[in-house]
């Protein structure tokens, strides 16, 4: 049995624009210490509401911590029961910053747009649907599995609920929100000035070679 | 900043030394304008009123000729003034002037100014003079500019409420917090002492408050606190109406303000509160013992 019911959380923001990706197969249930990524417009208002809920069951043991990052591109709302985490609301007002692939921030806004309305006890929520759904598993698994084999999870999942044709609609999208390293200006002429300079080296450095070689030529 | 007509805007109210006689019931006026919220006080005695003088008409669009008339009686009156910042409701914005000096202004905000000067400007032989004992701004961008020579560096955005996920007033900037529940008797609280042209901040139980003490009868104190400090150790609107009806009827984080915490900093075994003095004097005086407040990391 779960200390939090999230039911009353999804209520209190179902006119809000946003939309729950990777969402566990066992929600609204949850694993101690899990969390629950949330894309949306409006990280304020969002918080803001899901806090109003949360407040109430504040007491002696049970805090929430609230942490800010990057000027407000992701919150993190945390339940903390008795010192240790009990679940966390993960906020995003956009895409978050993957290594791994460079991927165009329109992505984030095309997810929220085609989300799909789900209902739990007359209780709308809302979730990817199942194209982006798997293109954000596939990025997920692309990001985190070397640090952490059991992300395979997500591409598991795609190759199990996908027809061949679906995976092509899905890598087709992906490729298409794929964007190439960007170099600026500046860095391309600082890359090329310094392949210059070091071939003027060696240019230089084969000529007093060459040189040096005539001299003792001559002399001898 | 730009001059695109937009909803609400921010304005000020600038009462000169000769009008401070008039300070309450000038701010009880604007309270009662449905217009106009009050956001900001600041007291200001500028090093030379002239100064001041220039530094607020510099960004005037009437004519030098006019100005100079308009401002000669201001140079001699005294080196003390009071800024009301508010936002203005429905400035209803209209262009006044003609070619260079055409110009926007709210008309509501003109008509309300010219109420003032009806009422509590100098007359001489029955006739209103233009020794106005108010000024007022033409449009925001004048109200950013001047917060700007006052030495807030962002201008209007430092004196308006931040829209955060915890409602926090202007002075405070959040980051990370915590929501979670203390007693009351562990908190302490900061009032000024002396009067805004030279104050200290004290630290103090929530019961030695002048909110505390309005509470449990002694109105006058917290009246007093209000006036001496007002635009110096006291920025935002303290009214002791409103304070004594809200407190007939306070339930703490209600449907209404569900994000309106007390927000507070931990000081060793103690809280510093940093907003919310009022709603903790009211819980205090309600006999609460435990209370949910934002503590900043």
């Amino acid at each position: 049995m779960n200390m939090l019911d999230l039911k009353p959380f999804f209520k209190s923001i179902q006119d809000e624009i946003y939309c729950i990706v990777k969402v566990p197969d066992h929600f609204p249930n949850y694993y101690k210490g899990s969390d629950l990524d949330l894309f949306c417009y409006d990280i304020n208002n969002l918080g803001k509401r899901l806090i109003a809920i949360g407040h109430t069951i504040v007491s002696s043991t049970i805090e929430i911590k609230i942490t800010i990052n990057n000027d407000y591109q992701q919150v993190y709302i945390d339940f903390i029961n008795s010192g240790c985490l009990e679940f966390r609301f993960d906020l995003y007002s956009q895409l978050p910053n993957y290594k791994k692939l460079n991927i165009k921030q329109a992505l984030f806004e095309s997810i929220i747009e085609n989300r799909i309305k789900k209902e739990m006890d007359s209780i709308y929520y809302f979730v990817p649907n199942a194209i982006d759904d798997a293109v954000v598993r596939y990025i997920e698994y692309h990001e985190w599995y070397s640090q952490r084999p059991d992300k395979i999870k997500h591409v598991d999942i795609i190759l199990s609920k996908f027809s061949n044709e679906d995976l092509y609609v899905i890598l087709s999208k992906l490729h298409h929100y794929i964007s190439l390293p960007q170099y600026t200006q500046n860095e391309i002429a600082i890359e090329q000035k310094k392949h210059i300079l070091i071939l003027q080296i060696i240019i230089k450095t084969y000529c007093i070679f060459l040189n040096l070689v005539k001299k003792i030529m001559n002399h001898f | 900043m730009n001059m695109i007509p937009k909803i609400t805007r921010i304005d000020y109210i600038l009462i000169w030394g000769h009008g401070l006689v008039f300070e309450e019931e000038i701010i009880e006026i604007i309270r009662n304008c449905k217009f106009f919220k009050i956001l900001y006080y600041i007291y200001y005695k500028p090093p030379k009123i002239d100064e001041l003088i220039d530094a607020v008409y510099s960004y005037d669009y009437a004519p030098i000729s006019h100005l100079k008339d308009k401002t000669k009686y201001l140079r001699k009156t005294p080196n003390e003034v009071l800024f009301i910042f508010f936002e203005n409701l429905v400035p209803n914005e209209e262009f006044y002037g003609e070619k260079a000096f055409r110009h926007i202004e709210s008309q509501t905000l003109k008509a309300f100014k010219e109420n003032i000067r009806d009422v509590y400007n100098p007359y001489q032989y029955g006739q209103r003079t233009h020794d106005h004992i108010i000024h007022a701004s033409d449009n925001e961008k004048q109200t950013h500019y001047i917060l700007k020579y006052l030495g807030y560096k962002n201008g209007i955005y430092d004196i308006q409420k931040r829209n955060n996920i915890i409602d926090v007033p202007p002075f405070l900037n959040i980051a990370n917090c915590t929501i979670k529940e203390i007693a009351i008797k562990n908190i302490i609280v900061s009032i000024a002492v002396g009067d805004r042209n030279k104050f200290i901040i004290e630290k103090v139980k929530i019961v030695e408050s002048p909110q505390y003490k309005a509470l449990n009868g002694d109105v006058s104190t917290y009246i007093q606190y209000i006036k001496s400090h007002r635009g110096g150790a006291i920025k935002m609107d303290h009214d002791i109406k409103k304070f004594m009806t809200m407190s007939n009827n306070f339930t703490y984080l209600d449907n209404v303000n569900h994000n309106t915490f007390i927000i507070v900093q931990k000081a060793n075994m103690e809280y510093q509160l940093l907003d919310g003095l009022h709603r903790v004097s009211i819980l205090k005086h309600q006999n609460i013992e435990n209370v949910k407040v934002v503590v900043l990391n």
